[in-house]
This record gives structure tokens, C-alpha cells and sequence, in this order.
């Protein structure tokens, strides 16, 4: 990859030029770049944006943009790539549709390699760990905004237990409300404030490590 | 200041940062108000009559000085077309957004609150508190701001995008429903509610920036509370998230009170009193994601008196309260313990 492929692919999704990514990623196909060297850069430009975030330096509207922008940029190279860091379960639990911070996360953890399923929002309880079942995963995730759905986290985790496949299988939460005090409590083996603390989230959680990572100090 | 003051009086006068002779006390009970009348969420949600009496049991189990007649999201945005799924128990959830395009913002015309949606529900649930209940409670409503509404009638990821990528469409929109919250606000007055809780859910910085929530959000938000009839204060904001822009919100105009997540965000009740305890009451103390439903009473008594301690020292300017609407899941005891950590304080040594 030449440095200006370089900067195309890390001033699209800095600047989340969302409706130029599919032909930048198309451009890079066609020129032999492999979706290894892509998802380098990609990483480096969602570390940026991250950090920026993080900062409040910008927000979610650019934040969203840059997660469409690095998703659009690999639709050329869906399918190319054999080997993952590990595999995810994600969903928002029943009765609850907010869903923006699952994209993010899923979109997130994709572009840091892990085999995401997605199991979208208003997710029956027994379909993350059917899901889980039938694709082996590291890692169920389930989010909720709600207070009143909180409750439906503690349930999976039961499920997964009655299962028999809690021991296999690492179970992180999150979503607004959510804290570390909360994911503790239930007995959650991870938890993440937000979507750029996830995938750190996830690297804990792989090498087998609980971890409950807040994204704001004050919160506990 | 009286020796002993009626709950409506007190929350007044902590709003206008008068003394008062203990901390009023909000519970944020909207949907719950269902579980307390021993209503579905559905009859509480469509039946003025049913909401107030779920509100008025709500105050009897507990004692609040607040309440918040309201059941869901789409009390308005059902006006614009939204469909709403009930699930017993749960909040009203937005089930088919009315905004699924740029183009689509300009489609949304002006709502008469009397008429349109669900909002005659909470406007025919004041009037009924009120009368039944006299002074012996305030009343204020959540209302949603221009922003709040537009990730109501449309997928909030999408609006995200449009404040970056469509800006006019999503300007022709926030401008429509100002018009229609000026009016729904204007009739809650008129129903004998003492302000609005006017919900400026996104003016968080993990949300939008401060310079977009000057834009899409702050911009509409100044000219509604500068319009409606009710001017002197007595409005509360609401803030949802880690990182509220509290300084844009200290300096909003006609709106005295702000209620926010202190357990959860960056900014405790202690520090809050500290740099805007002069300008803006606070409204904040309790933790309904935590204390709230994992707690006990003893638990609620000892956050009680920890946000109190932190914010009440001038003996006005906090109204004790959850950050957000409490999980129907919460119980009324835990509520009523608040109340009695406010009266067992008093107004401090």
C-alpha cells in the first residue's frame, strides 16, 4: 500500500466520508491491497477517532459516521477473510430497541477482527445462547438502555448457566444505565462504557480475564 | 419561610432558590404510575382518568412532593405518525418510526396537543391530580424538547447522520415541533401543572458536541421556554447521559431546575453545587440504575442523606431525585425511605 492509499482510507473514515467508502474500498480490491493491510489502517484510524471521542473532542454523529465509513470501505472484501480473533455474540435484549450502541460495538469489534453475529434489538432471552451454541462463541454481549430491561441481563446469564455453557463462554453487558457495580453484581464477567472501551473489553475477555471497564470516572 | 410547607409550595420555592423547610422529594415515576394504580401500561397510557389515579397512588405509597404524570415517548411522537408496542409492565416502546429519510423531516406538520397523539392523556391526568390533590403535590410533566422528539420519530442513528449529513431537512423538522411544544406545553399550564420537565435528553458530550447541541438542540429549546406562558423558572431540564453540557444548560433561560444522573455522569451533586448551586436548582441524588432496584431502604437513607449533605447546605436549590424515570421494578418503599430521609434531615444542623 503507497501513502496515498494510506491517507484515502485514514481521511475517509476520520472524516466520516461515509458516501465516498464503498468506491475507495472497491479502488483498493481492485488494486491487490488485501483486507489485512486495509484493517491496519483502519485500526489506526478508529484509534483516532476513539481517542477523539474519548476526549469529547467530537461525538456521536461523527463517531457513527466513522463506523459506516470503515464498514461500507470492507463490503468489497466480505467473505475474503478465514481467520478470526475470536467470536462474538451481540443483541439488545427483548422489549428494548435501542440499538445505536450495539451498532457501534458491533461495527467496532468487527474491524479489530473478531466474527461478530449480530443478533440485532429485541432479542428473545434463549437466542443468545442458542446462538452461542451454534457458532461457537468466546463471547455473548447484550446490551439494554433501559432500566426496566436490566433485569433481562441477570436471565441470560442464567440461561447460559442452565446451559452448560457458562464455563466455555464469557458473558459481557452493557448500555446507558449500565455500571460496574450492576455488572458485578449480577455476576457479569465483563462490562464496557462505551464502544471504544469494548474492544478492550473483549481482548480482556479472550485472554480469560474479567474486566468492567466505566467511561466515566465518577461512575462505579 | 414557613415552618412547614405544603409539598407544591416547596418545590417552588427550591426551584426559585427560597429557602424551604426540608428537601422536596421526585420519585420520576412515569410508567410505574401504572403498577401503582394496578393498571396495564396500555389502559394507563390512553386513559387521562387512569393516569392521574396511578399517580395519586403512586404519591400515597410514597409521599412524594413531584409528580410526573406521563407514560411514554410517543404521547407526542405518536402525533407524528410513530406506532407504539405496549408490553405489560414496560414502558411504551417505539415500534415504526414516522421519519425513515431526510426528505421525510419535511413532512411533519403541527400537532394540537388536545387532539394529536397522546398528549390530552397526561393534560386530562393533570387536571384530575389537581383537583384531587390540591396543593399537596407539584406537578410537572415530562415534555420533550425538538431534539428529544426527533430521535422519537426517527432511528436515532439516523438522526446522528442528518445533523452532519442533512442539516435543513432536520431544521425544517426541529422547527415544526417546536410550534407543537410551545402549544402542549401552554396546555399542561393551562391543565394546572406548575411547569413542564422538559427533556433535553441529548445535550450530553458523549452525544453531541456542545457546538451541535447549540444547533440542533439549544437553539429550539431557547425559543420554546422563552415563548411558552409559563415564564419565572419553574421548568426543569433533563439530561440523559455520562458527560451533560451543564454549563449550556446552568444558562437556559425560564428553566431554574436540572435533573441528571449524578451517580452516573462526571458530575456529582457535590461538585454540581459547587460551580452552578447559585444559578440552577439541582434535581439529582438518587440512583435509579443501582440503589433504586438493588437496594433496600437503609441503602436509599444513607444516599439520601449523602446527596442532601452534598447539595442542600444553603437549605434550598436541590430537589432530592432519581436521575431518570425509575424501573417499574422499583420499589415503593425504596421511594418512601427518600422521603423520609428528606423529613428526618429536616433542614440540617
Amino acid at each position: 500500500m503507497n501513502e496515498e492509499q494510506y491517507k484515502m482510507i485514514y481521511d475517509c473514515v476520520v472524516n466520516g466520508k461515509v458516501n465516498d467508502a464503498t468506491k475507495i474500498g472497491e479502488s483498493l480490491k481492485a488494486a491487490g491491497i488485501d483486507s489485512k493491510e486495509v484493517g491496519k489502517v483502519l485500526i489506526d484510524a478508529m484509534n483516532n477517532v476513539g481517542h477523539r471521542y474519548r476526549e469529547r473532542e467530537i461525538a456521536l454523529p461523527q463517531l457513527i459516521l466513522a463506523t459506516h465509513s470503515f464498514k461500507k470501505m470492507l463490503v468489497p472484501y466480505v467473505g475474503s477473510s478465514s481467520s478470526y480473533s475470536g467470536v462474538v455474540i451481540m443483541g439488545v435484549v427483548q422489549n428494548d430497541i435501542h440499538d445505536i450502541g450495539k451498532n457501534l460495538v458491533v461495527g467496532m469489534l468487527q474491524v479489530y477482527g473478531y466474527k461478530v453475529h449480530d443478533l440485532g434489538k429485541d432479542v428473545p432471552l434463549d437466542k443468545f445462547v442458542e446462538q452461542a451454541k451454534a457458532t461457537g462463541a468466546n463471547i455473548v454481549g447484550a446490551g439494554t438502555l433501559l432500566t426496566a430491561t436490566m433485569p433481562e441481563l441477570e436471565s441470560i446469564l442464567q440461561k447460559m448457566k442452565v446451559a452448560g455453557i457458562k464455563d466455555k463462554v464469557k458473558f459481557m453487558i452493557g448500555g446507558a444505565p449500565i455500571t460496574t457495580t450492576f455488572a458485578k453484581k449480577i455476576g457479569a464477567d465483563g462490562y464496557a462504557g462505551d464502544a471504544i472501551l469494548t474492544v478492550e473489553l473483549v481482548g480482556q475477555l479472550m485472554k480469560g480475564n474479567q474486566a468492567y471497564l466505566a467511561a466515566s470516572e465518577g461512575r462505579s | 419561610m414557613k415552618t412547614r410547607m405544603n409539598p407544591r409550595e416547596r418545590v417552588i420555592a427550591a426551584l426559585q432558590h427560597e429557602p424551604v423547610d426540608r428537601v422536596p422529594v421526585s420519585g420520576m415515576a412515569w410508567t410505574i404510575g401504572a403498577i401503582a394504580g394496578g393498571y396495564s401500561t396500555k389502559e394507563y397510557s390512553q386513559s387521562g382518568s387512569k393516569m392521574a389515579k396511578g399517580q395519586i397512588a403512586f404519591w400515597e405509597k410514597t409521599g412524594v412532593d413531584l409528580l410526573h404524570p406521563t407514560s411514554d415517548m410517543g404521547q407526542t411522537a405518536e402525533g407524528w405518525g410513530v406506532k407504539m408496542r405496549y408490553e405489560n409492565g414496560l414502558t411504551p416502546m417505539l415500534d415504526v418510526f414516522a421519519v425513515n429519510e431526510p426528505g421525510d423531516w419535511e413532512k411533519l406538520r403541527p400537532l394540537d396537543p388536545l387532539k394529536d397523539g397522546r398528549m390530552h392523556v397526561t393534560i386530562d391526568a393533570i387536571k384530575e391530580i389537581r383537583s384531587k390533590l390540591g396543593d399537596k403535590v407539584a406537578i410537572m410533566p415530562y415534555v420533550p424538547s425538538p431534539l428529544t422528539s426527533a430521535t422519537h420519530v426517527c432511528n436515532m442513528e439516523q438522526v446522528m447522520m442528518d445533523i452532519v449529513l442533512s442539516p435543513e431537512p432536520l431544521h425544517k423538522g426541529l422547527s415544526v415541533m417546536s410550534d407543537s411544544i410551545v402549544t402542549y406545553i401552554d396546555a399542561i399550564i393551562d391543565a394546572g401543572a406548575d411547569g413542564a420537565l422538559f427533556a433535553t435528553t441529548r445535550a450530553s458530550g458523549e452525544i453531541t458536541t456542545e457546538d451541535q447541541y447549540r444547533e440542533f438542540g439549544a437553539n429550539y429549546d431557547y425559543q420554546i421556554l422563552k415563548a411558552v406562558r409559563n415564564q419565572g423558572g419553574n421548568n426543569i431540564l433533563h439530561v440523559c447521559g455520562v458527560s451533560p453540557h451543564f454549563e449550556l444548560l446552568a444558562n437556559y433561560p425560564n428553566a431554574n431546575g436540572v435533573n441528571w444522573w449524578d451517580r452516573g455522569s462526571n458530575l456529582p451533586v457535590k461538585q454540581a453545587k459547587v460551580v452552578y448551586g447559585r444559578k440552577v436548582c439541582l434535581v439529582a441524588g438518587l440512583d435509579q440504575t443501582t440503589t433504586l432496584i438493588l437496594g433496600g431502604p437503609e441503602d436509599i437513607r444513607k444516599e439520601s442523606f449523602d446527596a442532601i449533605e452534598a447539595g442542600f447546605g444553603d437549605v434550598t436549590g436541590m430537589i432530592l431525585s432519581p436521575g431518570c424515570e425509575i424501573s417499574p421494578r422499583t420499589s415503593f418503599d425504596n421511594i418512601k425511605a427518600a422521603v423520609k430521609a428528606a423529613e428526618e434531615f429536616g433542614i440540617g444542623k
